[in-house]
């Protein structure tokens, strides 16, 4: 028995192989064909949200590191009141410094006329007010004051009707109220929004007073309460939160475009393959 | 006849062409090759199912690349031939056909001999660019210049890649090599 070449082989498994191929039952492709899956938008929307998640923390005010300063609902003896929240915005130049607002309203405490706060503005644009002391409802003067303008506007804190029930009891007639005042300072190419929260004052505890007694009002400006200009920087974990959604945004984005790219035969195939090789001979 | 996707399929699936017909030529390509593609993704790959999905990923590069083309034939062999030796899309495109023929009714290939299978087993377990110039000089019966162009490098390297693939064949499945002149065109 001659020794059976390679040659004789190979050609014999490749006629083996093409009967295989040529031999096979039809085949249904469902959808064999789908719109080219680009790869790259999904790398450029990860990247994208991950800038915007990153520059959302940066330009993140103090609100986040305020203590909660949540719109509370409180009951009284025999009415409810809900805490409002109200917005005001005006425009005034563009000032640096410290800016200040004035508050004056039937709510305020007992011997307190006004209530001055001021704060400084940060390179951000951000500033924040110390809590003010509102106890009732009723139409407050508020005041924000720059070096270069004034902005006032009358914000009315009213009593609503709905009652939240898990709202806890009112220790004292002094009413928790959240302001927010949004000050828009113009500048040379685009308008900031300075913006001042936390105007609240803290629920008393219980101890604290009996119904129909007033509380104590709070220290106005007490060293607590004082806004740091440090305060209005980055905090740690606001830092290491951004790097986290940068990460992980772009890692999202990435891992898609790689999932996809592993579709597109171009990738393996190379673009310089593009028309320069000659055709075999069936072609 | 096998139930591939044609070049209409293609044209009205949202190519870049916006549903518009297949570029003139296409059509007609893509029936005379399909059948020697397929073949090639699988003496590459080894997997009946995933040789259709890989010959369609080459089919539809070139599809979106047409114009561009100057010699489809081979550069469609060039795609499938990369994609048939890369373990990952070979498995990838394996995996979609398996979920793709879930949901079709049971299938049945007809076996090739077992010596048969031996050889393109072995040529598997050659280096990728070994097993893809044994494939494109035996099955595609293409010569030592067209293979050099289909897999765009110079004609001594695929005689070089030849002869030591052919002597580890032989080798491997205890055979004889004789002198093949590799300049006279191919195998057959």
């Amino acid at each position: 028995m001659s020794p059976v070449s390679f040659d004789e082989r190979a050609r014999a498994a490749a006629a083996s192989l093409r009967r295989v191929v040529e031999q096979a039952p039809p085949i249904t492709l469902p959808s064999p064909v789908g719109p080219r899956r680009a790869w790259w938008p999904f790398v450029v929307l990860g990247v994208a949200a991950a800038i915007a998640a990153l520059v959302t923390a940066v330009n993140a005010d103090d609100g986040s590191q305020a203590p909660a300063p949540a719109p509370t609902t409180t009951s009284m003896a025999t009415t409810t009141s809900a805490a409002t929240t109200t917005t005001t915005t005006t425009t005034v130049a563009r000032g640096p410094a410290t800016a200040v607002l004035t508050l004056r309203g039937p709510g305020l405490p007992d011997g307190i006329p006004e209530v001055v706060r001021d704060a400084p503005i940060e390179p951000t644009g951000s500033f924040r007010f110390a809590p003010v002391p509102l106890s009732l409802e009723g139409d407050y003067d508020i005041t924000v004051t720059t070096p270069r303008g004034t902005a006032t506007r009358t914000v009315p804190v009213v009593a609503g009707e709905s009652i939240t029930e898990r709202a806890p009891p009112a220790p004292t007639k002094t009413e928790p109220v959240t302001l927010s005042v949004a000050v828009t300072v113009e500048g040379n190419r685009s308008p900031i929004t300075l913006e001042g929260r936390t105007l609240v004052d803290e629920p008393q505890p219980p101890s604290a007073g009996t119904e129909g007694t007033p509380a104590p009002p709070p220290d106005e400006m007490s060293p607590s309460e004082e806004v740091s200009p440090s305060d209005d920087g980055l905090s740690t974990g606001e830092v290491a939160w951004g790097v986290v959604l940068f990460v992980g945004l772009a890692l999202f984005g990435l891992g898609g475009g790689l999932v996809l790219s592993a579709r597109s035969p171009l990738c393996q195939a190379g673009s310089n393959s593009t028309g320069s090789a000659s055709g075999p001979r069936n072609a | 006849m096998i139930g591939w996707v044609g070049a209409p399929a293609l044209a009205s699936a949202g190519g870049d062409n916006g549903g518009q017909p297949a570029p003139p030529g296409f059509d007609d390509f893509f029936r005379r090759e399909r059948t020697a593609v397929v073949g090639l993704a699988y003496a590459l790959s080894g997997s009946r199912v995933a040789a259709e999905d890989l010959a369609q990923d080459a089919f539809i590069a070139a599809y979106r690349r047409w114009d561009e083309i100057e010699q489809p034939a081979a550069w469609v062999r060039r795609v499938v031939a990369n994609l048939a030796v890369s373990g990952f899309r070979r498995r990838a495109a394996e995996a979609r056909a398996i979920t793709r023929l879930r949901s079709e009714r049971p299938r049945s290939f007809d076996p090739m001999p077992a010596e048969d299978e031996e050889l393109w087993k072995a040529v598997r377990r050659l280096p990728k660019r070994q097993a893809q110039v044994i494939a494109l000089r035996y099955l595609e019966d293409l010569s030592v210049a067209e293979i050099a162009a289909v897999l765009d490098t110079a004609e001594g390297t695929v005689k070089a890649t030849l002869f030591q693939a052919r002597r580890s064949l032989a080798r491997a499945l205890e055979l004889t090599v004789e002198d093949a002149d590799d300049d006279e065109g191919g195998a057959s």
